[in-house]
């Protein structure tokens, strides 16, 4: 029913986006928030996103789940956000390193963590894309692998692995 | 419920990582965020409302006074061209039409007969030629008492993309 909502008329499209937002706006923001971190961020790429379901929502086939498709979606925006921001951050002189994310984590007003906290945000920033997500996923989402498996078309034995291998390596760095 | 199975795995694979999940979340949301995304301000909204291929961004206020300078001195431009060059007569571009005569018609429609629907060709059949006048071509909606509407509404999505 939800789809057919947002495919209808604009008046039911517009119904079809509060329910799309009661059921998975939260989720979609905590997603996203994960990747990029800072709420500014997040709340871009959360509109980008909606726009992007709005504009593709006739092109959806069916093939996986609706939730699937919109949390693919969103995935995409945050990671096309991050890369665009690291080739803005390495083109301008305020190139960040690792003190500068800490720094700049710490005087974010939507960041109420500890040391610990904000050392392990800024190890996870620094993991491999797709272990970063599946890190994410798994560590604050709690998803299960099985689900993971159909959001991001790779085996459960795969995932397993690159969640514990992020694990191990975001731990040996928190040691340090 | 708490998903215990991510708390076993983090047991065995990380005690330290497991205790930092437990703390409470370090990141924040601005109150009333979630219940604010149904307002129509939403930038999200408004791209539904009006759908285009990029999303509108708003002219900025420095720009403004830049652009007003702009098409002022593009004004002053056309202007002075129009003054410094007072001895050239502009000639008109003379469009000559042929006539269409029902002979020339009815000889097009044999050479191309493949190219029209047969419903067209039906029509061509039960009804006197119309020969258009080069003056009658340029008869306005309005004086065919058509509105633009009705034009609008006959026209296809395709046939409309084509126009613009």
């Amino acid at each position: 029913m939800l789809l057919q909502l947002l495919r209808g008329t604009p008046a039911n499209q517009e119904k079809g986006f509060r329910i799309l937002l009661d059921q998975y706006g939260r989720r979609l923001y905590w997603h996203i928030r994960r990747l990029v971190t800072y709420h500014e961020d997040a709340n871009d790429v959360f509109q980008n996103t909606l726009v992007k379901i709005y504009r593709g929502i006739g092109q959806f086939e069916g093939k996986s789940s609706l939730f699937t498709w919109i949390y693919r979606i969103a995935t995409n925006e945050a990671m096309t956000f991050l890369q665009q921001k690291a080739r803005q951050l390495t083109d301008s002189t305020e190139q960040r390193n690792h003190q500068t994310y800490l720094e700049q984590l710490r005087a974010d007003q939507w960041f109420d963590g500890d040391e610990t906290q904000a050392r392990l945000l800024e190890q996870i920033s620094l993991l491999p894309d797709k272990q970063r997500i599946v890190f994410n996923l798994r560590y604050f989402e709690e998803m299960p692998y099985e689900e993971m498996s159909q959001l991001l078309d790779t085996s459960v034995g795969a995932l397993k692995a690159s969640f514990h291998h992020a694990v191990k390596k975001v731990e040996a760095a928190l040691l340090q | 419920m708490k998903n215990t199975s991510i708390q076993e795995e983090l047991r065995e694979l990380s005690p330290l990582l497991l205790q930092v999940k437990e703390k409470k979340d370090s990141l924040k949301v601005p109150e009333g965020y979630f219940e604010g995304l149904y307002d129509p301000e939403q930038p999200y909204f408004s791209e539904i409302a009006h759908p285009s291929g990029t999303t509108r961004k708003p002219i900025q206020m420095w720009l403004k006074p830049l652009l007003w300078s702009a098409a002022a001195a593009l004004a002053l431009l056309v202007t002075a061209f129009y003054f410094i060059q007072p001895n050239q007569v502009s000639t008109p571009i003379a469009v000559h039409f042929e006539p269409l005569t029902p002979e020339s018609a009815t000889a097009y429609v044999e050479e191309n007969i493949l190219e029209f629907e047969p419903e067209m060709l039906e029509n061509y059949t039960e009804t006197t030629l119309l020969v258009a006048t080069p003056a009658e071509e340029t008869a306005t909606a309005e004086e065919l008492d058509v509105s633009e509407e009705q034009v609008l509404d006959a026209l296809t999505e395709e046939e409309l993309r084509d126009l613009l």
